[in-house]
């Protein structure tokens, strides 16, 4: 007998028990929808955290933890702890192994964004993924005092064109009761979606951050805070006193490791030099725990549907008892009920996570343009690729392995049954 | 079906099923088989009377070879069962011999006539043998279940729907499908009323008679020994120490 005929009659059988069949290629398809999302998302975050900033060589900052440090200057996460004083600034951007610094002041908001003061060079030198570089869906960088540039989400969420009128909140919170309301700014320019933090990110000129604060003691504006107009303030030649954190680029990629060094064990004030790529696998590391906690999860939950098909079939194997001994009586071998019940299991898991893929890709692709509109790349695979197929040969060949369990059941019942028909 | 083939050319001295000196019981518990000689000739009917509790099931499953004896010798168309391998026995078994339970002889889950030629899918020899008389199985199984007189209709009925006695028949017709030697009929009879168990026994013989198939006809009531060539006991064969 071909082993095709066995299958079909594998087939005949169980769409002869299409609920309990179909419940449980529903039990494998979820399971398999499950742990190919979770490791999907699990990539795609972690392209997408990997794509953050590049072509940075050093970061510079304050004296902290080197995560700590990455989290507030690249992924505008957490406080810092301290400032780094305009003078090491000038000193650092006057060394020979430097080729560019873009200077960061934070600490202020609007809405829950965060409002990164720099130099226009942050538009030219900050590059993500493969050395991409920002790029303006409208507008240009800022030119005045009161110019403010806006990231993609900062734009989309907050509803707001060029020449809007916003103004900037004190502290990093979401609700201010400090505002700096006397000093509007006009939005000239709002960048195209990159997928990471910059596009959360409010951009205005470090002597904006200057002026906004110009009469402020120690957090809290004083009366004098109020006395200057725009105008005035124009006018004032406003240099900062310090910055919170610097992107660095090396003149040659050699160097940064020296430079890291160097800036390490600054006499003038306690730095802080990370090199990015370094400093961005320790903070995966800490995050991989949930990752790994995530993926072990969705294992178990197709450990559960495995097991849901040998229940399945196990439950089936009674009722099926007359039908294996017509197929005895008419010649089938053991290597026949065996490879019955065995194809069984593996249509069962097959068909399931086929489905489940199918499922997954299929949402993925009607939600396609969402996705595209909301990251410049996704970082989301759209189709299945070798770690799906993977998956599904994985789950296929060990339901076949578990449907061993039932077929050497059937065998061995079918052997003590004789050619007779129990009924 | 114009000219019914012929099984594997067997001479009517010949013997399709003898059965030596042969023992069985399960590995703790008493003999439950003793038949010192047993033999169906080529083309000949038996019927078997074996009530309930004589044995007559673990005989059946020896000579299906489903079972293996503890001594003795089982020789099917000169061949011997004790000599080969279980998959060996297990193709004997698709070539040789055709199967008819008391009931439930039908896969619910496949139409009537792919059960029908379900002998053919484990045997090349009787698919090629039936290919002899039809351009394809199917159109065998056809030409046997209306030889029977089952009408279209009732080929394109689901198994559930047939009758009792419709299903009976299209088991006789599997049986016979490919010219098996031997027929082994175990209580076909029992669940079908005293008018149609004659009528049936009647076809069984004539269609298996075509074939030139020898008959082992197993039941419990004596009633029907008439149909036959040869009646035997089983409880008379069988030498087993009762208990």
């Amino acid at each position: 007998m071909k082993n095709m005929a066995v299958l079909s009659l594998a087939m005949r059988s169980l769409w002869a028990r299409k609920i309990t069949a179909i419940l449980t290629v529903v039990s494998i398809a979820a399971a398999v929808l499950l742990f190919v999302a979770v490791e999907n998302l699990r990539q795609g975050a972690r392209t997408s955290f990997e794509r953050t900033i590049s072509d940075t060589d050093v970061i510079v900052g304050a004296r902290s933890s080197p995560i700590n440090l990455v989290l507030y200057s690249v992924f505008q996460i957490g406080d810092p702890t301290n400032n780094v004083t305009w003078e090491t600034y000038e000193e650092i951007k006057a060394r020979r192994d430097v080729a560019w610094v873009v200077p960061i002041t934070l600490g202020d908001s609007h809405r829950g964004f965060r409002v990164v003061g720099t130099t226009p060079d942050y538009f030219k030198h900050y590059k993500f993924a493969d050395s991409q570089s920002l790029s303006f869906r409208e507008g240009q960088v800022f030119t005045d005092l009161f110019d403010v540039v806006l990231g993609a989400q900062v734009a989309r969420e907050l509803d707001y064109e060029l020449n809007s009128k916003i103004t900037l909140a004190h502290g990093l919170g979401g609700t201010s009761f400090v505002n700096h309301d006397n000093l509007p700014f006009t939005v000239t320019g709002i960048l195209s979606p990159t997928g990471t933090p910059v596009d959360r990110s409010v951009f205005v000129s470090l002597g904006a951050i200057e002026a906004i604060h110009m009469g402020w003691r120690s957090g809290t504006p004083t009366p004098m805070s109020r006395l200057n107009t725009p105008d005035q303030l124009r006018e004032k030649k406003l240099t900062p006193e310090n910055v919170t954190a610097m992107l660095v680029g090396a003149t040659s990629r050699v160097r940064s490791l020296g430079l890291q060094r160097d800036l390490n064990t600054y006499e003038a004030e306690p730095l802080q030099a990370v090199i990015p790529g370094v400093a961005l696998s320790q903070l995966w590391n800490v995050m991989s725990v949930v990752e790994r906690a995530l993926a072990l999860v969705s294992g178990f939950v197709i450990a559960v549907g495995l097991i849901g098909i040998l229940t399945s079939i196990l439950t089936s194997l009674n009722e099926r008892r007359r039908e294996m001994a017509i197929l005895r009586a008419m010649g089938a071998r053991g290597q026949h009920i065996i490879g019955l019940l065995v194809s069984e299991a593996a249509l069962l898991a097959f068909i399931g996570s086929a489905l489940g893929l199918t499922i997954l890709y299929g949402v993925l692709w009607v939600f396609r343009p969402l996705l595209e509109a909301r990251f410049s790349i996704s970082a989301l695979r759209l189709w299945p690729g070798q770690f799906d197929i993977g998956v599904v040969i994985f789950v296929t060949v060990s339901a076949a392995v578990l449907g061993l369990i039932p077929a050497l059941i059937a065998l061995k019942r079918s052997l003590s049954d004789g050619l007779t028909i129990r009924v | 079906m114009n000219l019914p083939y012929q099984n594997s050319n067997l001479m009517s001295t010949d013997s399709v099923l003898t059965l030596t000196d042969l023992q069985f019981g399960y590995s703790l518990g008493p003999n439950l088989i003793d038949i010192p000689h047993f033999e169906i000739k080529a083309g000949e009917s038996v019927f078997l009377r074996g009530p309930s509790g004589s044995g007559k099931s673990t005989l059946l499953g020896l000579i299906g070879g489903v079972l293996t004896p503890q001594s003795g010798k089982i020789s099917i168309c000169g061949k011997e069962l004790t000599e080969i391998s279980s998959g060996q026995r297990d193709k004997i078994r698709a070539d040789h011999l055709g199967i008819i339970f008391q009931q439930f002889n039908l896969l619910p889950y496949i139409g009537v006539i792919q059960n029908c030629i379900l002998p053919c899918r484990f045997s090349a020899s009787r698919r090629n043998r039936a290919l002899r008389s039809s351009h394809s199985v199917e159109a065998e199984a056809e030409a046997l279940t209306s030889g029977l007189g089952l009408t279209d209709e009732d080929l394109k009925r689901k198994v559930g729907e047939l009758s009792v006695g419709q299903q009976q028949r299209v088991a006789v017709a599997r049986a016979l499908i490919g010219g098996p030697d031997l027929i082994i009929a175990d209580e076909p009879t029992s669940a079908l009323d005293h008018d149609n168990r004659d009528r049936f026994i009647e076809l069984l013989n004539q269609s298996r008679e075509k074939f030139g198939s020898s008959l082992l006809f197993v039941s419990h009531d004596q009633t029907l020994a008439s149909h036959f060539d040869r009646a035997v006991s089983l409880t008379e064969l069988n030498q087993r120490v009762a208990a």
